[in-house]
């Protein structure tokens, strides 16, 4: 032990590292064996009382440091006493206090150091050491030893009277460090909820208000990570912490508010906002006109929404604690005597309500009326009234809007205050809106505004706005009323021209049907399917005075109808008009159609992303019927012209089976698919389509490549529910490979490519989801590869066979990389040899897109594909080496190809992946630019904008190249450089200037605002504009804002 | 605080930044040329704040698009603006600031006229002399601390003339 001890003391300075492995040794040493403490402590006898200060204050050091690291449980209650007394003799020696202090903390947490000891150490500490006088870490050990015995032994400490709170003080007065301050904040908070601080309130304030403004702007890349903000609450929450502050602070706050820098006001009002509900009403009173005028100053002149927001909000508590005031006889009342001059100088500005300052008056009046009921009830007597007569009397249509657009503000009030008829729960249900008195005026006059067809718009919206408002507040409109007002909205969204005010009426119909569903589904839902038409000679413009086409009325529905109640209303009003349209359409007039199951699919989704439970009924009720209607021409003797045979229709229907098959359960879905093969596969009619007689129709084959086009179209439909099968879902057929290899079969002989590439969907679909351990795989390279691979290679055959054999060959490939499999990989190199055959080549290239793109309504996660974590990331890094070097050495006409292949990966990538890639890519990328194809063009373009935001020094390295490129193509005059291509360069060289350097443009600026001049000049409108956008970004161009 | 020209102006309905203009299907044709138009420049002018109001152009109704004539054929527009009180000071450099926008933004084949519109402002002829004298002008803009005002009132400009989506049927919505 002294062996150890005497190399640590020795240590010179620059043998650090013998010096920390000799207290490392001793450490361990006492922890196993805690009686050589003692001897530690003899051992380093001589030091301690060394004539060196150094050398004392480093024996000091590793005892506390043992102290700090030791298993106090070892330590018994003796010798804790012992070194207390010992470390607080010794605080009268300079040199060893920073260690001292460690070793004091040390002990103050060992469980055996009593409230004997913690008084000792206290009164020690605040008596021999003069805080302030040593180094941060010195400090920062007091505030902790503070924190920790004030949360062991607070009572006792109490008894130490106001010693203790005066010697916090000193120890507090002067300091500086943030993270000194951060402690010290928490404990201002805990000793003045804790201790008796009246005898020195004026002190305790002063050392924690000097700190106020906090100006601390942390140093960059600042290791403690403690913000100007962490500060501002901190001292915010001591401020805020007793009401014996009030008279000290009132008036600082107010004074600071004067202030011209904008974060010290934001500070002051948010202070003020803080503290107001501690310091009561009695101590605002007197302040209360000084708080207003400075307040308003920020409201009227606001420099800022944040700012203007924190004084309205400062406002409002300030309001809601003087209503809480006793009221001195009635007149006097501290809130009302706060808002009479407020409401008096809003009233002042009122008077204009088409100027500048009377929105912010209309958003004071508001803040203070949502205050409390007493200010609400003030405000409103006092002023509604005027407001009114105003209104009545004004001519003006400008002026009328801006006075509606305060009653508005009243309405919010009102609404959080009193609650809203969404959840009338939530507030004091004794109290009701003053507004109640006016109700009659408001319903009035919202309603003559809105329904004064030749106003100005706007005002014709605020009547909306307003009887929206209305509505939503707890009870007060009646039934009636509420009808009433829920009819004009109708009549505007179904009559009117306006398109805004068509879409505000909509919306709030939109949001009332989620909270009064009933009065919508019979005041508005039934005025809507009115307006559709039942007959194509309805569709006719002429004889009916129709004045809102189907689309647009339908559009309105998909707002509207999603809740449960409203759904289950128009499931069978929109199947009712598709059974007449049906009948009497013909396949040219599919739009209506289209449009109805539309609203169907479209409000389907919505339910699906609101979680609503109804969707899986509609498995039974809705589909069925659907995929009826679509089948039912497609078997009829004649196969005439029907509507329901529009491939449009059928992806559409596809849709809506997918989103409610993929919400149903396995059981579920297990009935539905065996129904759905019976009809596809088993082609027995009776199931869905309900058709007994055979006789009177043509047998239903969709499946075969040699069947009716119509009705081989219906494969989108089976390939659909095959898609959003749950794995668990067991398709009914005996041998799924022998099945699955039947469906290539059909794909590849038809000619039909609707068919063709559901079919291609299908096996996909099935070959990703049923691989199960693997048990798809040797049927996929075995039978299926080599098969595809054959035709694909055969010169001889019929293109459009071995096109038909690539596209499945690429969908194979999709489902295998979607799962990671290996074999994925093999079929993307296979794809990529095809780049050079010719005319299949540009087609494989394509194929990519399929291959790493994401298909919306196929493969996807929530159909229960299989798709890996990360497998795009694979894809990439196996793929793009082998895409470089085959671009290297490729002729020119087949590097077209790689470079397709590229830019479809890139484009499908995520953004972290592309950036960390890219260096090596970029001369393939530049190479693409000079290709005089448009679409290769804008998406490498579009990649370069990636790179000029995400990676500006990769792109500033490569700017003397780029930049003559990009101008060029923002050339009309060369063909290939589509709209979209001179676009994109437009944009791409737009987003420079506000990513890159300063100084990696300059030399640039001059050329690019003379060369984008003929662009301003360009024969297409969205190129003109991206060019105005692109040179303003460059004008503005210079050292000071880049630097900025 | 500094005191305000015009402390208290009245202030109009803006359409929330986006053009008026209605998508139609020849905008997307190659081949078919777009004519520059009224509403063009109005787009392009629109958004520019007002010097003293975090204000634009259009919610003061100091610019109208119907007091915008323009002939693509003959190469020349002529821009109207109306100040929001007659007496105002900050009409030249509004002025200004219209003209340097169109400077910038449109093809050098216009030749463009800025004036205050007839009767608005007490000296609208001499405001008008200034502005469509090239070399004074130029003058304004070497000014270092002019052209950054204007550069700042032009800020606001860039986000004018995007056109609304008018939604025609029932969408689906990805």
């Amino acid at each position: 032990m002294d062996r150890l001890i005497s190399t640590y003391i020795l240590a010179q300075t620059d043998s650090q590292e013998q010096a920390d492995a000799a207290i490392q040794d001793i450490v361990k040493d006492v922890g196993i064996n805690p009686t050589k403490l003692l001897m530690l402590v003899q051992g380093l006898g001589e030091y301690l009382t060394s004539d060196e200060a150094f050398v004392r204050s480093k024996a000091t050091a590793l005892l506390s440091t043992t102290l700090a690291t030791l298993d106090q449980s070892k330590v018994n209650a003796s010798a804790v006493t012992v070194l207390v007394e010992f470390y607080c003799d010794r605080l009268t020696d300079q040199a060893c206090v920073p260690e001292l202090l460690k070793g004091l903390l040390a002990l103050s947490t060992f469980d055996k150091f009593t409230s004997v000891d913690c008084i000792k150490s206290v009164k020690a500490i605040l008596a021999l050491v003069n805080v302030q006088t040593y180094q941060q870490t010195a400090r920062h050990y007091v505030f902790l030893f503070l924190e920790s015995v004030i949360k062991r032994y607070s009572q006792n400490l109490k008894a130490m009277s106001s010693d203790f709170v005066f010697g916090f003080i000193q120890c507090l007065d002067g300091e500086k460090d943030p993270r000194n301050l951060m402690l010290a904040f928490t404990l201002i908070k805990n000793i003045i909820q804790e201790f008796d601080i009246a005898q020195h309130v004026e002190d305790l304030f002063e050392v924690t208000f000097c700190y106020f403004p906090i100006t601390f702007r942390p140093p960059p890349d600042d290791p403690y990570g403690i913000t100007s903000e962490h500060l501002k609450v901190g001292l915010r929450d001591c401020l805020a912490a007793t009401p014996y502050f009030a008279k000290f602070a009132l008036p600082l706050l107010l004074e600071k508010l004067s202030s011209s820098s904008g974060s010290a006001k934001k500070d002051s009002m948010e202070t003020i906002a803080a503290c107001a509900p501690v310091y009561g009403s009695s101590a605002l009173t007197p302040y209360a006109e000084e708080l207003w005028s400075g307040l308003q100053n920020e409201i009227f002149h606001a420099t800022g929404d944040e700012l203007e927001q924190v004084a309205l909000n400062t406002l409002q508590v300030i309001t809601t604690e003087l209503s809480m005031g006793v009221s001195l006889g009635g007149s006097n009342d501290p809130v009302e005597k706060f808002l009479r001059p407020i409401i008096s100088d809003c009233m002042t500005q009122l008077q204009k309500p088409e100027m500048k300052l009377a929105k912010p008056s209309g958003k004071i009046l508001k803040a203070c009326a949502m205050a409390s009921d007493p200010a609400c009830t003030a405000i409103t007597l006092a002023t509604i009234p005027t407001l009114l007569s105003q209104y009545t009397s004004s001519d003006q249509s400008t002026r009328k809007k801006a006075l509606l657009d305060v009653l508005l503000d009243f309405l919010e009030a009102s609404k959080v205050l009193y609650g809203s008829a969404g959840k009338p729960t939530e507030h004091d249900t004794d109290f009701v809106t003053p507004l109640l008195t006016f109700k009659d005026r408001f319903f009035e006059l919202f309603t003559n505004a809105l329904l004064s067809s030749n106003e100005y718009n706007a005002l014709r919206l605020a009547g909306v706005k307003g009887l929206h408002g209305m509505i939503l507040l707890r009870e007060f409109l009646s039934e009636t009323e509420i009808s009433y007002a829920i009819q004009y909205f109708v009549r505007i969204v179904l009559e009117d021209p306006d398109v805004e005010l068509q879409e505000t009426a909509l919306s709030s119909l939109s949001s009332l049907a989620l909270i009064m569903p009933g009065v919508v589904r019979s005041m508005a839902l039934p005025s809507f399917f009115e307006m559709l038409p039942t007959s194509q000679n309805d569709m006719d413009v002429d004889t009916v005075v129709q004045k809102k086409s189907p689309e647009y009325i339908l559009n309105a529905v998909t707002k509207i109808g999603a809740e449960p109640t409203l759904f289950a209303d128009v499931v069978p009003q929109i199947l009712e008009k598709l059974d007449l349209v049906a009948n009497d359409f013909s396949s040219a007039h599919a739009t209506y159609p289209i449009a109805l199951l539309t609203t169907l699919l479209v409000l389907l989704r919505s339910k699906a992303s609101q979680g609503h439970s109804d969707l899986p009924q509609y498995l039974d009720n809705l589909v069925p019927r659907l995929i009826g209607l679509c089948v039912y021409p497609t078997v009829s003797l004649d196969d005439g012209d029907s509507v329901m045979k529009n491939s449009e229709i059928l992806e559409v229907v596809a849709g809506i089976t997918r989103v409610v098959m993929i919400h149903v359960d396995t059981r579920a879905q297990q009935e539905f698919v065996k129904a759905i093969f019976r009809f596809f596969v088993s082609e027995d009619l009776s199931t869905l389509a309900m058709i007994k007689d055979t006789a009177q129709h043509v047998p239903f084959t969709p499946l075969r490549h040699d069947s009716r086009v119509s009705q081989q179209n219906t494969c989108v439909l089976f390939s659909t529910v095959i898609d959003g099968c749950r794995h668990q879902t067991v398709l009914p057929v005996d041998n799924l490979q022998q099945f699955t290899g039947s469906l290539v079969d059909v794909a590849i002989k038809t000619a039909n490519v609707i068919q063709r590439t559901a079919l291609s969907e299908a096996v996909a679909t099935i070959l990703n989801k049923y691989n199960k351990g693997g048990v798809m795989e040797s049927f996929i390279s075995q039978t299926l590869i080599p098969e595809l691979h054959n035709i694909i290679r055969q010169d001889q055959a019929a293109f459009e066979t071995r096109e038909a054999a690539l596209i499945m060959y690429t969908w194979i490939t999709k489902a295998m990389v979607l799962s990671t499999s290996a074999i994925g990989y093999d079929m993307t190199g296979e794809l990529m040899s095809i780049f050079s055959v010719p005319r299949l080549g540009k087609l494989a290239a394509d194929g990519f897109n399929l291959v790493i793109g994401e298909q919306r309504d196929v493969l996807t996660k929530e159909s229960f594909a299989v798709v890996r974590l990360l497998y795009k990331q694979r894809f990439f890094n196996h793929c793009v080496p082998v895409l470089v070097k085959g671009f290297e050495s490729s002729t020119n006409e087949v590097r077209h190809n790689f470079l397709i292949a590229l830019s479809h990966v890139l484009r499908n990538i995520p953004k972290q992946v592309l950036l960390t890639e890219l260096p090596p890519l970029l001369p393939m990328l530049v190479h693409s630019l000079s290709f005089p194809d448009p679409e290769l063009k804008a998406s490498t373009i579009e990649t370069f904008q990636i790179i000029t935001k995400d990676a500006p020094g990769l792109m500033a390295e490569h700017l003397a190249t780029l930049t003559p490129l990009l101008i060029s193509l923002t050339s009309a005059k060369d063909p290939a450089n589509t709209m979209k291509v001179r676009s994109t360069a437009l944009k791409c060289l737009g987003a420079q200037p506000k990513s890159l350097p300063f100084t990696a443009l300059r030399p640039y600026k001059a050329q690019v605002l003379k060369e984008l001049e003929k662009c301003l000049d360009d024969r297409k409108r969205v190129v003109r504009r991206e060019a105005v956008e692109c040179r303003s970004q460059w004008f503005t161009l210079n050292g000071s804002i880049a630097s900025a | 605080m500094t005191t305000l020209i015009n402390q208290n102006p009245i202030i109009y309905e803006a359409s929330a930044g986006h053009s008026t203009r209605e998508w139609r299907e020849e905008d997307d044709d190659e081949n078919l040329a777009d004519t520059i138009d009224a509403q063009e420049i109005f787009d392009l002018i629109r958004s520019i704040s007002d010097p003293e109001h975090p204000l634009s152009l259009e919610q003061l109704n100091v610019t109208q698009r119907d007091h915008i004539q323009v002939s693509d054929e003959n190469n020349s527009i002529l821009v109207e603006f109306t100040p929001t009180i007659p007496h105002c000071s900050m009409a030249t450099l509004i002025g200004l600031c219209i003209r340097v926008r169109l400077l910038r933004c449109l093809p050098s084949r216009f030749k463009v006229d800025i004036s205050v519109r007839k009767g608005t402002h007490q000296s609208e002829h001499a405001v008008n002399k200034q502005l469509n004298d090239k070399e004074r002008v130029a003058a304004a803009l070497e000014n270092s601390h002019l052209l950054e005002v204007v550069n700042q009132c032009l800020a606001t400009a860039t986000s004018g003339g995007v056109v609304a989506n008018i939604v025609k049927g029932p969408a689906i919505v990805n």
